[in-house]
């Protein structure tokens, strides 16, 4: 998952970065309005952070600019003043949530996660499968009850891939949404990742939890159980 | 006695009217009567003449007038007008019809050849009377006649009075109608201050920010001013807020820093640092939402609740998306609050959001207005609030739960913001058995 962080203060700028950064999302940051904006409308990312007091063009503006050329993915606002009048003009320009400065890292990637979660369609924290429960806020896949030894390239993968179960992902999308800006790519890694990947979720070749689409990309190919039939 | 414009202007219109007209009408009266005294003295002096005329003396010198005169009234006995001739020792010579029932006091004038007024009273009755002395020679002798001709004044005085009578109620007329046309006058003259009162009483209401500026220059000046004044006040309290809202920018930005350093050293005193930091956060962000927090102004706008609900339901809407919160809004879209907008957003957020928080899904929110008596209702099906914490929230100026963030002290901020609104807050338990809190407000 990639995200965007539009922060003036350096400080906060990079503690948020290092921060994402170690709880394994691809992180891009941009220190004014106007790059971020840009940055927002060029690259694919997940989840925005976005400051409301910002230099050049105010977070509002940013928000409003990305949802009038069609961008949807969530947007979490950081605000210093706190008042209701600032929560309320966010939201209404199109962000998802909104976080009062200071702020516990902690509660910043719960709303992080949640948000991003949100904008999968999943409802809960874990999803379940047959054989395999991927814990999203843990950042864990479990086995039968027993903790796969993941990578974080690898989970950044599989997190994915699980939230856009409804698309074929090309590795150009794939790699732009595990990798920031900064990173040097190189498309073959994503298929030494997906080959890893299968032997360490389906070692007995039975599950086939990601189809090839020749050409095409990858597509992540188990339904998850629904309440209903967790019952039955 | 502080009297307004209108009954000044209107009393001294009046006392002025009355002494003009009071004047006017007693030279009016003075003069007619001056003009019907002067009428009848020339009547009585043509009696005169004509009694001069008719009258002769026979062969033996004896003074002779006709029994039946010209003048009919002389001819009545029940008449107004009489007439007697004496000699110079008062011995009647002749005496007119008219004299049969009456006794008249006649005077004698001395001066020959001269008419003498007088005034006399007789009989219950005023008289102008009326000598005139002439001597006739004859052969032998000369005799001195005096003829006296006298009226009834009553005649007159019944004219006076009919004249008077006719002069007051003309006045009277003339006056009252001046009085409507004063009146009219006076209400289409006071008009643009009247205007100026109903402008004031509504910016006092909050229906209007400014007075309008179509006055007549007379009073252009006090409504410019006081626009001015309104304009001052507006923005001196917007660079106030302004002002605490950058404080608490600037103070907060540094703080955050500070915790995310703290957050991710591995210091033995990372726990002490973070737990200073939020509580210098806390008294920040505390004493800064008192400070902004603007109270009652005699001139601010009555601003429409149900919006500012909407708005702050469809924010928290997305917020708590997950929780699938059912909102119920019954509030009239009539119902006006006079409280500063921002403040209204405070309050209403800390409140809705308090009760988004505890809910388990259902959130109600009423609002009703009797008598300027605003209720405004707030209520959860959450686990609701215990009679301890209740107690701690309403503690002006304390907070509620030290321990847990934002867990009432959202409610402790907006009892303490109700103060400056002179409202209360009471917490109950809801009939859908989470918290009710229930806000009065008086217009």
């Amino acid at each position: 998952m990639r995200l965007l962080i539009i922060e003036d203060e350096p400080h906060i700028r990079e503690q948020l970065h290092q921060y994402l950064q170690q709880q394994g999302y691809a992180v891009d940051s941009a220190e004014d309005g106007r790059s971020g904006l840009f940055m927002g409308m060029e690259y694919p990312f997940d989840l925005a952070i976005v400051d409301l007091g910002l230099p050049e063009i105010s977070g509002i503006e940013v928000i409003q600019n990305w949802r009038k050329q069609g961008k949807t993915f969530p947007v979490l606002i950081l605000t210093a003043r706190g008042k209701w009048q600032d929560k309320v003009e966010g939201l209404e320009a199109g962000a998802d949530d909104y976080l009062v400065k200071p702020f516990h890292n902690e509660e910043l990637l719960a709303r992080t996660r949640a948000l991003l979660r949100r904008a999968a369609g999943v409802s809960q924290p874990t999803i379940q499968f047959d054989g395999l429960t991927i814990n999203i806020s843990q950042q864990t896949v479990l086995q039968n009850q027993q903790e796969l030894e993941l990578t974080a390239y690898e989970y950044k993968v599989i997190e994915y891939l699980v939230m856009n179960s409804d698309k074929v992902i090309s590795k150009t999308e794939l790699t732009e949404h595990i990798y920031d800006q900064d990173f040097d790519r190189d498309s073959n890694v994503i298929e030494v990742f997906i080959g890893r990947l299968r032997k360490k979720l389906d070692p007995n070749g039975q599950l086939k939890p990601i189809e090839t689409l020749r050409g095409r990309g990858y597509r992540w190919n188990l339904t998850p159980r629904t309440e209903e039939s967790k019952l039955s | 006695m502080n009297y307004s414009i209108h009954s000044r202007i209107l009393l001294s219109a009046l006392i002025i009217l009355a002494l003009f007209m009071g004047l006017t009408g007693m030279i009016l009266d003075k003069a007619f009567r001056t003009n019907i005294n002067n009428l009848q003295q020339e009547n009585l002096r043509t009696q005169i003449y004509s009694l001069l005329a008719a009258a002769e003396l026979d062969e033996n010198d004896k003074f002779q007038l006709p029994d039946e005169m010209t003048e009919p009234r002389l001819n009545l006995s029940e008449s107004t007008l009489h007439a007697r001739v004496t000699t110079k020792d008062n011995e009647v010579v002749w005496q007119s019809k008219s004299m049969l029932n009456i006794n008249l006091p006649f005077i004698r004038n001395k001066k020959m050849g001269e008419f003498s007024f007088s005034e006399i009273t007789q009989n219950a009755g005023n008289y102008t009377l009326v000598t005139f002395s002439t001597q006739w020679f004859t052969d032998n002798n000369e005799q001195t006649y005096i003829f006296h001709v006298a009226e009834n004044k009553n005649v007159l005085s019944s004219q006076v009075n009919l004249f008077r009578k006719e002069l007051w109620s003309w006045l009277a007329g003339v006056s009252v109608l001046l009085i409507i046309i004063q009146t009219i006058i006076l209400n289409w003259g006071l008009k643009p201050l009247r205007y100026v009162a109903d402008d004031l009483l509504k910016i006092e209401n909050g229906q209007k920010k400014r007075l309008a500026t179509d006055y007549p220059k007379e009073i252009t000046p006090l409504t410019q001013n006081l626009n001015q004044l309104l304009d001052s006040s507006q923005n001196q309290l917007r660079r106030y807020r302004d002002a605490l809202g950058n404080m608490a920018h600037s103070l907060k930005t540094p703080l955050a820093v500070l915790q995310g350093i703290f957050s991710s050293t591995e210091s033995k005193d990372k726990d002490t640092a973070l737990e200073q930091l939020k509580t210098i956060n806390e008294i920040v962000e505390y004493q800064l939402q008192r400070a902004s927090t603007v109270g009652q102004l005699q001139f601010s706008e009555a601003i429409s609740i149900r919006p500012i609900a909407e708005k702050i339901i469809n924010t928290l809407d997305k917020v708590y998306k997950d929780k699938n919160v059912t909102a119920q809004i019954n509030i009239p879209g009539n119902i006006n609050i006079k409280m500063d907008e921002g403040d209204l957003f405070e309050m209403l957020g800390n409140l809705i959001e308090n009760a988004y928080k505890w809910c388990t899904n259902q959130v109600r929110l009423s609002a009703n207005k009797h008598n300027r008596q605003l209720q405004l209702i707030i209520e959860d099906n959450g686990p609701g609030i215990s009679s301890e914490q209740r107690e701690l929230i309403l503690l002006r100026g304390k907070r509620a739960d030290q321990s847990t963030p934002g867990h009432g002290l959202g409610l402790a901020m907006v009892n303490d913001m109700l103060l400056l609104y002179n409202a209360s807050m009471e917490i109950s338990k809801s009939s859908m058995d989470g918290a009710k809190i229930l806000i009065n407000l008086q217009d």
